[in-house]
Protein backbone atom coordinates (compact mmCIF):
# COMPACT_ATOMS: atom_id res chain seq x y z
CA UNK A 1 0.00 0.00 0.00
CA UNK A 2 1.60 3.29 -1.07
CA UNK A 3 1.51 6.37 1.08
CA UNK A 4 -1.77 8.10 0.42
CA UNK A 5 -2.07 11.76 -0.47
CA UNK A 6 -5.12 12.81 1.49
CA UNK A 7 -5.23 16.11 3.30
CA UNK A 8 -8.94 15.64 3.86
CA UNK A 9 -8.34 12.51 5.94
CA UNK A 10 -5.67 14.30 7.98
CA UNK A 11 -7.96 17.26 8.58
CA UNK A 12 -10.73 14.88 9.66
CA UNK A 13 -8.29 13.11 11.99
CA UNK A 14 -7.34 16.33 13.75
CA UNK A 15 -10.97 17.40 13.99
CA UNK A 16 -11.73 14.05 15.61
CA UNK A 17 -8.83 14.50 18.02
CA UNK A 18 -10.07 17.97 18.90
CA UNK A 19 -13.53 16.58 19.68
CA UNK A 20 -12.06 13.78 21.78
CA UNK A 21 -10.02 16.09 24.03
CA UNK A 22 -12.95 18.29 25.05
CA UNK A 23 -13.51 18.39 28.85
CA UNK A 24 -16.94 16.73 28.61
CA UNK A 25 -15.44 13.60 27.04
CA UNK A 26 -14.60 10.68 29.37
CA UNK A 27 -11.03 10.55 30.60
CA UNK A 28 -10.38 7.29 28.71
CA UNK A 29 -11.26 8.93 25.39
CA UNK A 30 -9.07 11.94 26.13
CA UNK A 31 -6.21 9.63 27.08
CA UNK A 32 -6.68 7.62 23.88
CA UNK A 33 -6.53 10.88 21.89
CA UNK A 34 -3.28 11.74 23.67
CA UNK A 35 -1.83 8.31 22.87
CA UNK A 36 -2.88 8.76 19.27
CA UNK A 37 -1.09 12.10 19.12
CA UNK A 38 1.92 10.48 20.77
CA UNK A 39 2.06 7.93 17.95
CA UNK A 40 1.87 10.82 15.46
CA UNK A 41 4.42 12.98 17.30
CA UNK A 42 7.52 12.07 15.21
CA UNK A 43 5.84 13.95 12.34
CA UNK A 44 5.31 16.95 14.64
CA UNK A 45 8.94 16.78 15.73
CA UNK A 46 10.11 16.86 12.12
CA UNK A 47 7.75 19.78 11.39
CA UNK A 48 9.32 21.83 14.19
CA UNK A 49 12.83 20.92 13.07
CA UNK A 50 12.22 21.87 9.45
CA UNK A 51 10.00 24.89 10.24
CA UNK A 52 7.60 23.99 7.49
CA UNK A 53 4.05 22.85 7.79
CA UNK A 54 0.63 22.42 6.38
CA UNK A 55 -2.33 23.87 8.30
CA UNK A 56 -3.30 20.35 9.39
CA UNK A 57 0.01 19.88 11.20
CA UNK A 58 -0.56 23.17 13.02
CA UNK A 59 -3.88 21.67 14.19
CA UNK A 60 -1.91 18.86 15.84
CA UNK A 61 0.19 21.42 17.70
CA UNK A 62 -2.92 23.15 19.10
CA UNK A 63 -4.43 19.84 20.19
CA UNK A 64 -1.23 19.16 22.13
CA UNK A 65 -1.28 22.67 23.61
CA UNK A 66 -4.80 22.05 24.93
CA UNK A 67 -3.83 18.68 26.38
CA UNK A 68 -1.16 20.41 28.49
CA UNK A 69 -4.03 21.94 30.50
CA UNK A 70 -6.23 18.85 30.66
CA UNK A 71 -8.04 18.17 33.91
CA UNK A 72 -6.25 14.84 34.43
CA UNK A 73 -2.75 14.91 35.93
CA UNK A 74 -1.49 11.88 33.99
CA UNK A 75 -2.63 13.33 30.66
CA UNK A 76 -0.90 16.65 31.41
CA UNK A 77 2.30 14.86 32.37
CA UNK A 78 2.39 12.71 29.23
CA UNK A 79 1.59 15.78 27.12
CA UNK A 80 4.61 17.54 28.73
CA UNK A 81 6.78 14.57 27.82
CA UNK A 82 5.60 14.72 24.22
CA UNK A 83 6.29 18.47 24.08
CA UNK A 84 9.83 18.02 25.41
CA UNK A 85 10.44 15.32 22.79
CA UNK A 86 8.96 17.45 20.00
CA UNK A 87 11.02 20.50 20.96
CA UNK A 88 14.16 18.45 21.55
CA UNK A 89 14.50 19.39 25.23
CA UNK A 90 16.58 17.23 27.53
CA UNK A 91 14.32 17.72 30.51
CA UNK A 92 10.59 17.40 30.83
CA UNK A 93 9.00 20.65 31.99
CA UNK A 94 5.95 21.09 34.18
CA UNK A 95 2.73 21.38 32.17
CA UNK A 96 2.52 25.16 32.69
CA UNK A 97 6.15 25.74 31.69
CA UNK A 98 5.67 23.40 28.73
CA UNK A 99 2.60 25.43 27.66
CA UNK A 100 4.57 28.67 27.66
CA UNK A 101 7.49 27.16 25.78
CA UNK A 102 5.28 25.38 23.27
CA UNK A 103 3.15 28.46 22.56
CA UNK A 104 6.32 30.44 21.84
CA UNK A 105 7.61 27.68 19.57
CA UNK A 106 4.32 27.49 17.64
CA UNK A 107 4.32 31.24 17.02
CA UNK A 108 7.93 31.22 15.85
CA UNK A 109 7.85 28.06 13.74
CA UNK A 110 4.75 27.77 11.64
CA UNK A 111 3.37 29.86 8.83
CA UNK A 112 1.32 32.77 10.31
CA UNK A 113 -1.56 32.07 7.96
CA UNK A 114 -1.74 28.45 9.09
CA UNK A 115 -1.63 29.54 12.72
CA UNK A 116 -4.43 32.08 12.27
CA UNK A 117 -6.55 29.52 10.42
CA UNK A 118 -6.44 27.30 13.49
CA UNK A 119 -6.22 29.78 16.37
CA UNK A 120 -8.80 32.41 15.47
CA UNK A 121 -11.70 29.91 15.29
CA UNK A 122 -10.55 28.59 18.67
CA UNK A 123 -10.78 32.06 20.22
CA UNK A 124 -14.07 32.82 18.49
CA UNK A 125 -15.64 29.69 20.00
CA UNK A 126 -16.16 31.72 23.19
CA UNK A 127 -19.78 32.84 23.21
CA UNK A 128 -19.60 35.84 25.51
CA UNK A 129 -23.34 36.51 25.57
CA UNK A 130 -24.22 32.98 26.65
CA UNK A 131 -21.47 32.81 29.24
CA UNK A 132 -22.40 36.15 30.81
CA UNK A 133 -26.12 35.37 30.82
CA UNK A 134 -25.50 32.01 32.45
CA UNK A 135 -23.07 33.46 34.99
CA UNK A 136 -25.08 36.56 35.91
CA UNK A 137 -28.57 35.15 35.57
CA UNK A 138 -30.61 33.74 38.45
CA UNK A 139 -30.61 30.03 39.04
CA UNK A 140 -33.09 27.75 40.77
CA UNK A 141 -30.62 24.94 41.38
CA UNK A 142 -29.39 24.37 44.90
CA UNK A 143 -25.80 23.60 44.02
CA UNK A 144 -23.55 25.32 41.54
CA UNK A 145 -22.54 23.17 38.60
CA UNK A 146 -18.86 22.36 38.73
CA UNK A 147 -16.95 22.98 35.54
CA UNK A 148 -15.61 19.99 33.67
CA UNK A 149 -12.00 21.12 33.71
CA UNK A 150 -11.00 22.50 37.10
CA UNK A 151 -7.32 22.75 36.22
CA UNK A 152 -7.38 25.00 33.17
CA UNK A 153 -6.98 28.72 33.78
CA UNK A 154 -8.97 30.16 30.88
CA UNK A 155 -7.37 33.59 31.25
CA UNK A 156 -3.87 32.10 31.08
CA UNK A 157 -4.95 30.06 28.06
CA UNK A 158 -6.15 33.24 26.35
CA UNK A 159 -2.81 34.88 27.17
CA UNK A 160 -1.04 32.01 25.42
CA UNK A 161 -3.23 32.46 22.34
CA UNK A 162 -2.57 36.20 22.33
CA UNK A 163 1.15 35.60 22.61
CA UNK A 164 1.03 33.30 19.59
CA UNK A 165 -1.00 35.87 17.63
CA UNK A 166 1.38 38.66 18.64
CA UNK A 167 4.34 36.69 17.33
CA UNK A 168 2.44 35.96 14.11
CA UNK A 169 1.48 39.57 13.56
CA UNK A 170 5.03 40.75 14.30
CA UNK A 171 6.33 38.31 11.69
CA UNK A 172 3.72 39.58 9.21
CA UNK A 173 4.84 43.16 9.87
CA UNK A 174 8.41 42.16 9.08
CA UNK A 175 7.31 40.72 5.76
CA UNK A 176 4.85 43.58 5.19
CA UNK A 177 1.97 41.21 4.78
CA UNK A 178 -1.37 41.44 6.54
CA UNK A 179 -4.17 39.18 7.41
CA UNK A 180 -7.32 39.24 5.32
CA UNK A 181 -9.29 37.50 8.00
CA UNK A 182 -11.65 39.82 9.92
CA UNK A 183 -13.14 37.02 12.01
CA UNK A 184 -11.28 38.07 15.15
CA UNK A 185 -12.23 41.72 14.71
CA UNK A 186 -15.85 40.72 14.17
CA UNK A 187 -15.76 38.56 17.30
CA UNK A 188 -14.19 41.36 19.38
CA UNK A 189 -16.81 43.86 18.17
CA UNK A 190 -19.66 41.47 18.82
CA UNK A 191 -18.33 40.51 22.25
CA UNK A 192 -17.92 44.12 23.43
CA UNK A 193 -21.47 44.87 22.27
CA UNK A 194 -22.74 41.79 24.08
CA UNK A 195 -20.97 42.77 27.33
CA UNK A 196 -22.59 46.18 27.12
CA UNK A 197 -25.98 44.69 26.34
CA UNK A 198 -25.85 42.33 29.30
CA UNK A 199 -24.79 44.94 31.83
CA UNK A 200 -27.34 47.45 30.50
CA UNK A 201 -30.13 45.03 31.26
CA UNK A 202 -28.68 43.81 34.50
CA UNK A 203 -30.20 45.61 37.47
CA UNK A 204 -27.18 45.23 39.63
CA UNK A 205 -23.88 47.02 39.11
CA UNK A 206 -21.36 44.77 37.37
CA UNK A 207 -19.72 43.79 40.65
CA UNK A 208 -20.67 40.21 39.96
CA UNK A 209 -17.92 40.03 37.41
CA UNK A 210 -15.20 40.01 40.00
CA UNK A 211 -17.05 37.47 42.15
CA UNK A 212 -18.25 35.12 39.48
CA UNK A 213 -15.37 33.26 37.82
CA UNK A 214 -17.14 32.52 34.55
CA UNK A 215 -18.24 36.12 34.02
CA UNK A 216 -14.80 37.40 35.03
CA UNK A 217 -13.06 35.09 32.58
CA UNK A 218 -15.41 35.90 29.70
CA UNK A 219 -14.92 39.65 30.07
CA UNK A 220 -11.17 39.39 30.67
CA UNK A 221 -10.66 37.30 27.54
CA UNK A 222 -12.41 39.94 25.47
CA UNK A 223 -10.23 42.72 26.92
CA UNK A 224 -7.05 40.71 26.34
CA UNK A 225 -7.93 40.26 22.66
CA UNK A 226 -9.02 43.90 22.27
CA UNK A 227 -5.73 45.09 23.76
CA UNK A 228 -3.76 42.87 21.37
CA UNK A 229 -5.78 44.11 18.40
CA UNK A 230 -5.18 47.69 19.50
CA UNK A 231 -1.44 47.09 19.88
CA UNK A 232 -1.12 45.90 16.31
CA UNK A 233 -3.16 48.66 14.78
CA UNK A 234 -6.48 46.89 14.38
CA UNK A 235 -8.11 49.49 16.58
CA UNK A 236 -10.37 51.59 14.39
CA UNK A 237 -13.34 49.29 14.36
CA UNK A 238 -13.33 48.37 18.05
CA UNK A 239 -12.40 51.79 19.49
CA UNK A 240 -15.89 53.25 19.34
CA UNK A 241 -17.45 50.21 20.91
CA UNK A 242 -14.84 50.12 23.67
CA UNK A 243 -15.48 53.80 24.42
CA UNK A 244 -19.24 53.19 24.55
CA UNK A 245 -18.67 50.33 26.97
CA UNK A 246 -16.49 52.56 29.15
CA UNK A 247 -19.25 55.15 29.31
CA UNK A 248 -21.80 52.53 30.28
CA UNK A 249 -19.52 51.16 33.00
CA UNK A 250 -19.03 54.68 34.40
CA UNK A 251 -22.76 55.42 34.33
CA UNK A 252 -23.61 52.18 36.12
CA UNK A 253 -20.81 52.75 38.62
CA UNK A 254 -18.95 49.67 37.57
CA UNK A 255 -16.09 48.21 39.57
CA UNK A 256 -13.13 50.58 39.58
CA UNK A 257 -10.54 48.25 38.06
CA UNK A 258 -12.71 47.63 34.98
CA UNK A 259 -13.14 51.35 34.50
CA UNK A 260 -9.39 51.89 34.74
CA UNK A 261 -8.73 49.19 32.21
CA UNK A 262 -11.30 50.61 29.81
CA UNK A 263 -9.75 54.08 30.14
CA UNK A 264 -6.31 52.62 29.51
CA UNK A 265 -7.42 50.82 26.36
CA UNK A 266 -9.31 53.85 25.06
CA UNK A 267 -6.50 56.31 25.74
CA UNK A 268 -4.01 54.00 24.05
CA UNK A 269 -6.08 53.88 20.89
CA UNK A 270 -5.88 57.65 20.55
CA UNK A 271 -2.12 57.44 20.08
CA UNK A 272 -0.48 56.50 16.78
CA UNK A 273 -0.24 52.71 16.38
CA UNK A 274 3.21 51.47 17.24
CA UNK A 275 5.08 48.34 16.20
CA UNK A 276 4.92 46.04 19.22
CA UNK A 277 7.54 43.44 19.97
CA UNK A 278 6.65 39.76 19.85
CA UNK A 279 7.53 39.32 23.50
CA UNK A 280 4.92 41.77 24.80
CA UNK A 281 1.90 40.30 26.44
CA UNK A 282 -1.10 42.18 27.79
CA UNK A 283 -0.62 43.78 31.21
CA UNK A 284 -2.96 41.98 33.55
CA UNK A 285 -1.64 43.42 36.82
CA UNK A 286 -4.89 45.33 37.25
CA UNK A 287 -6.72 42.02 37.48
CA UNK A 288 -4.72 40.69 40.43
CA UNK A 289 -6.91 41.60 43.39
CA UNK A 290 -5.46 42.14 46.84
CA UNK A 291 -6.33 39.67 49.54
CA UNK B 1 12.09 -40.09 37.76
CA UNK B 2 11.94 -37.16 35.39
CA UNK B 3 11.26 -39.49 32.46
CA UNK B 4 8.44 -41.14 34.35
CA UNK B 5 6.91 -37.82 35.25
CA UNK B 6 7.05 -36.66 31.63
CA UNK B 7 5.58 -39.95 30.43
CA UNK B 8 2.80 -39.55 32.96
CA UNK B 9 2.07 -36.13 31.54
CA UNK B 10 2.19 -37.20 27.86
CA UNK B 11 0.13 -40.34 28.22
CA UNK B 12 -2.43 -39.06 30.67
CA UNK B 13 -5.65 -38.25 28.76
CA UNK B 14 -7.16 -36.17 31.54
CA UNK B 15 -6.64 -32.47 30.85
CA UNK B 16 -7.14 -31.57 34.49
CA UNK B 17 -4.22 -33.79 35.41
CA UNK B 18 -2.12 -32.12 32.73
CA UNK B 19 -3.16 -28.77 34.16
CA UNK B 20 -1.97 -29.90 37.57
CA UNK B 21 1.42 -30.70 36.11
CA UNK B 22 1.60 -27.19 34.73
CA UNK B 23 0.77 -25.81 38.16
CA UNK B 24 3.73 -27.67 39.60
CA UNK B 25 5.95 -26.59 36.74
CA UNK B 26 5.05 -22.94 37.32
CA UNK B 27 5.88 -23.22 41.00
CA UNK B 28 9.20 -24.91 40.37
CA UNK B 29 10.13 -22.58 37.58
CA UNK B 30 10.06 -19.58 39.84
CA UNK B 31 11.89 -21.11 42.80
CA UNK B 32 14.40 -23.64 41.64
CA UNK B 33 16.77 -23.32 38.72
CA UNK B 34 17.51 -27.04 38.90
CA UNK B 35 13.94 -27.81 37.97
CA UNK B 36 14.46 -26.16 34.58
CA UNK B 37 14.68 -29.41 32.67
CA UNK B 38 11.40 -30.53 34.22
CA UNK B 39 9.78 -27.29 33.18
CA UNK B 40 11.13 -27.64 29.65
CA UNK B 41 9.66 -31.14 29.41
CA UNK B 42 6.28 -29.94 30.53
CA UNK B 43 6.34 -26.96 28.17
CA UNK B 44 7.41 -29.23 25.31
CA UNK B 45 4.39 -31.45 25.90
CA UNK B 46 2.11 -28.47 26.16
CA UNK B 47 3.43 -27.11 22.85
CA UNK B 48 2.71 -30.41 21.14
CA UNK B 49 -0.84 -30.32 22.50
CA UNK B 50 -1.25 -26.71 21.41
CA UNK B 51 -0.19 -27.51 17.85
CA UNK B 52 -2.48 -30.52 17.85
CA UNK B 53 -5.38 -28.10 17.74
CA UNK B 54 -7.66 -30.23 19.89
CA UNK B 55 -10.39 -28.36 21.61
CA UNK B 56 -12.41 -30.60 23.91
CA UNK B 57 -14.43 -28.95 26.67
CA UNK B 58 -13.71 -27.35 30.03
CA UNK B 59 -10.55 -28.99 31.38
CA UNK B 60 -8.68 -28.56 28.12
CA UNK B 61 -9.31 -24.83 28.18
CA UNK B 62 -7.87 -24.55 31.68
CA UNK B 63 -4.83 -26.53 30.58
CA UNK B 64 -4.26 -24.24 27.58
CA UNK B 65 -4.71 -21.10 29.68
CA UNK B 66 -2.26 -22.26 32.35
CA UNK B 67 0.24 -23.24 29.72
CA UNK B 68 -0.12 -19.81 28.14
CA UNK B 69 0.61 -18.10 31.47
CA UNK B 70 3.66 -20.30 32.01
CA UNK B 71 4.94 -19.61 28.52
CA UNK B 72 4.48 -15.84 28.74
CA UNK B 73 6.10 -15.64 32.17
CA UNK B 74 9.14 -17.56 30.95
CA UNK B 75 9.47 -16.14 27.45
CA UNK B 76 12.63 -14.22 28.24
CA UNK B 77 14.39 -17.42 29.36
CA UNK B 78 13.20 -19.42 26.38
CA UNK B 79 15.10 -22.66 25.85
CA UNK B 80 16.40 -22.67 22.28
CA UNK B 81 16.44 -26.47 22.45
CA UNK B 82 12.66 -26.49 22.17
CA UNK B 83 11.57 -26.84 18.56
CA UNK B 84 9.56 -23.67 18.25
CA UNK B 85 10.67 -20.04 18.65
CA UNK B 86 8.77 -17.72 21.01
CA UNK B 87 7.38 -15.84 18.00
CA UNK B 88 5.98 -19.05 16.49
CA UNK B 89 4.29 -19.90 19.77
CA UNK B 90 2.88 -16.39 20.12
CA UNK B 91 1.37 -16.68 16.64
CA UNK B 92 -0.25 -19.97 17.62
CA UNK B 93 -1.66 -18.37 20.75
CA UNK B 94 -3.08 -15.43 18.81
CA UNK B 95 -4.78 -17.82 16.38
CA UNK B 96 -6.20 -20.06 19.09
CA UNK B 97 -9.96 -20.35 19.43
CA UNK B 98 -9.84 -20.05 23.19
CA UNK B 99 -10.56 -16.40 23.93
CA UNK B 100 -8.79 -16.39 27.28
CA UNK B 101 -5.60 -17.62 25.65
CA UNK B 102 -5.82 -14.90 23.02
CA UNK B 103 -6.47 -12.25 25.68
CA UNK B 104 -3.46 -13.32 27.72
CA UNK B 105 -1.23 -13.15 24.65
CA UNK B 106 -2.62 -9.73 23.66
CA UNK B 107 -2.21 -8.32 27.18
CA UNK B 108 1.39 -9.50 27.22
CA UNK B 109 2.06 -7.93 23.81
CA UNK B 110 0.61 -4.60 24.94
CA UNK B 111 2.66 -4.58 28.13
CA UNK B 112 5.95 -5.78 26.69
CA UNK B 113 6.31 -3.20 23.88
CA UNK B 114 9.24 -4.96 22.28
CA UNK B 115 10.42 -5.79 18.77
CA UNK B 116 8.24 -8.90 18.55
CA UNK B 117 5.44 -6.63 17.32
CA UNK B 118 7.35 -5.78 14.16
CA UNK B 119 7.30 -9.45 13.09
CA UNK B 120 5.09 -9.85 10.04
CA UNK B 121 3.49 -13.09 11.25
CA UNK B 122 2.47 -11.45 14.50
CA UNK B 123 1.08 -8.42 12.67
CA UNK B 124 -0.92 -10.64 10.34
CA UNK B 125 -2.30 -12.55 13.30
CA UNK B 126 -3.26 -9.23 14.94
CA UNK B 127 -4.89 -8.03 11.75
CA UNK B 128 -6.82 -11.29 11.59
CA UNK B 129 -8.15 -10.71 15.10
CA UNK B 130 -9.26 -7.17 14.19
CA UNK B 131 -11.08 -8.32 11.06
CA UNK B 132 -12.80 -11.34 12.62
CA UNK B 133 -16.06 -11.22 14.51
CA UNK B 134 -14.38 -11.68 17.88
CA UNK B 135 -15.32 -10.19 21.18
CA UNK B 136 -14.86 -6.40 21.28
CA UNK B 137 -12.26 -6.63 24.02
CA UNK B 138 -10.09 -8.88 21.85
CA UNK B 139 -10.38 -6.55 18.88
CA UNK B 140 -9.59 -3.51 21.05
CA UNK B 141 -6.45 -5.10 22.51
CA UNK B 142 -5.32 -6.26 19.06
CA UNK B 143 -5.72 -2.71 17.72
CA UNK B 144 -3.75 -1.29 20.63
CA UNK B 145 -0.94 -3.80 20.09
CA UNK B 146 -0.84 -3.04 16.38
CA UNK B 147 -0.78 0.72 16.91
CA UNK B 148 2.40 0.43 18.96
CA UNK B 149 4.42 -1.19 16.18
CA UNK B 150 7.06 0.35 14.00
CA UNK B 151 5.93 -0.25 10.46
CA UNK B 152 8.79 -1.71 8.51
CA UNK B 153 6.78 -2.44 5.38
CA UNK B 154 3.84 -0.69 3.81
CA UNK B 155 0.93 -2.33 5.56
CA UNK B 156 -1.60 -1.49 8.15
CA UNK B 157 -5.04 0.04 8.36
CA UNK B 158 -5.70 3.21 6.33
CA UNK B 159 -6.52 6.38 8.24
CA UNK B 160 -9.93 6.76 6.64
CA UNK B 161 -10.89 3.24 7.74
CA UNK B 162 -9.79 3.99 11.31
CA UNK B 163 -11.84 7.18 11.45
CA UNK B 164 -14.93 5.52 9.97
CA UNK B 165 -14.67 2.65 12.44
CA UNK B 166 -14.28 5.15 15.29
CA UNK B 167 -17.49 6.90 14.25
CA UNK B 168 -19.45 3.67 13.79
CA UNK B 169 -18.36 1.63 16.80
CA UNK B 170 -20.37 2.26 19.94
CA UNK B 171 -18.26 0.20 22.32
CA UNK B 172 -15.97 2.46 24.34
CA UNK B 173 -12.78 0.31 24.40
CA UNK B 174 -13.02 -0.15 20.63
CA UNK B 175 -13.54 3.57 20.00
CA UNK B 176 -10.48 4.32 22.12
CA UNK B 177 -8.43 1.70 20.29
CA UNK B 178 -9.47 3.07 16.88
CA UNK B 179 -8.47 6.61 17.81
CA UNK B 180 -5.08 5.36 19.07
CA UNK B 181 -4.64 3.39 15.85
CA UNK B 182 -5.46 6.54 13.84
CA UNK B 183 -2.29 8.17 15.14
CA UNK B 184 -0.12 5.46 13.58
CA UNK B 185 -2.19 5.52 10.40
CA UNK B 186 -1.94 9.31 10.13
CA UNK B 187 1.87 9.05 10.06
CA UNK B 188 1.63 7.33 6.68
CA UNK B 189 -0.55 10.00 5.10
CA UNK B 190 1.25 12.61 3.04
CA UNK B 191 -0.63 15.82 2.35
CA UNK B 192 -0.24 17.32 -1.09
CA UNK B 193 2.01 20.17 0.05
CA UNK B 194 4.14 18.07 2.35
CA UNK B 195 7.80 18.65 1.49
CA UNK B 196 9.41 17.06 4.48
CA UNK B 197 11.11 13.70 4.27
CA UNK B 198 9.74 11.79 7.22
CA UNK B 199 11.49 8.53 6.50
CA UNK B 200 13.88 9.24 9.31
CA UNK B 201 11.09 10.35 11.69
Amino acid sequence: MRDTIDEGALAEYFETLFTCIQPQQPETIRLAALQSLQAFSPILTAAFEKSSSTPSIVSAAFVLLLLLSDDDHHIRHVASEIVSAVLGDFMVSTPMAASDKFAQAIGETFNPQGIEMNLIPLICMTNVREELKTALGTSNTLFAKERQNLWRDEVHQCELYTRILSICWSRRMCTESSSDDDALLDWAEKSISEIREVIEFNDDVPLGWTRDMDAFESATKVFIIVEALQRFGYNKRVMMLTKALENTMSRLKGYEIWKEKMEEICSSTLQAPRAASASETPDLKFLKLDG
Amino acid sequence: MMEKLSLGLCQNPNPLTKAAFLDVAQLLFRKNEHARCFVDSVVHTWLDDLRGGENPPMGWQLYLEQGTSLFLDGIRDWNDGLQSTPIDVLELLLKNENEEVVLKALSWLNESKNDILSNQGIRQALRGLIDQQRWDGVRALALRAMSGTVVAKEEGIPLKECLTAFQNDNVMPLREAWIVMSGSAAKKVKPLRWRIDFRSA
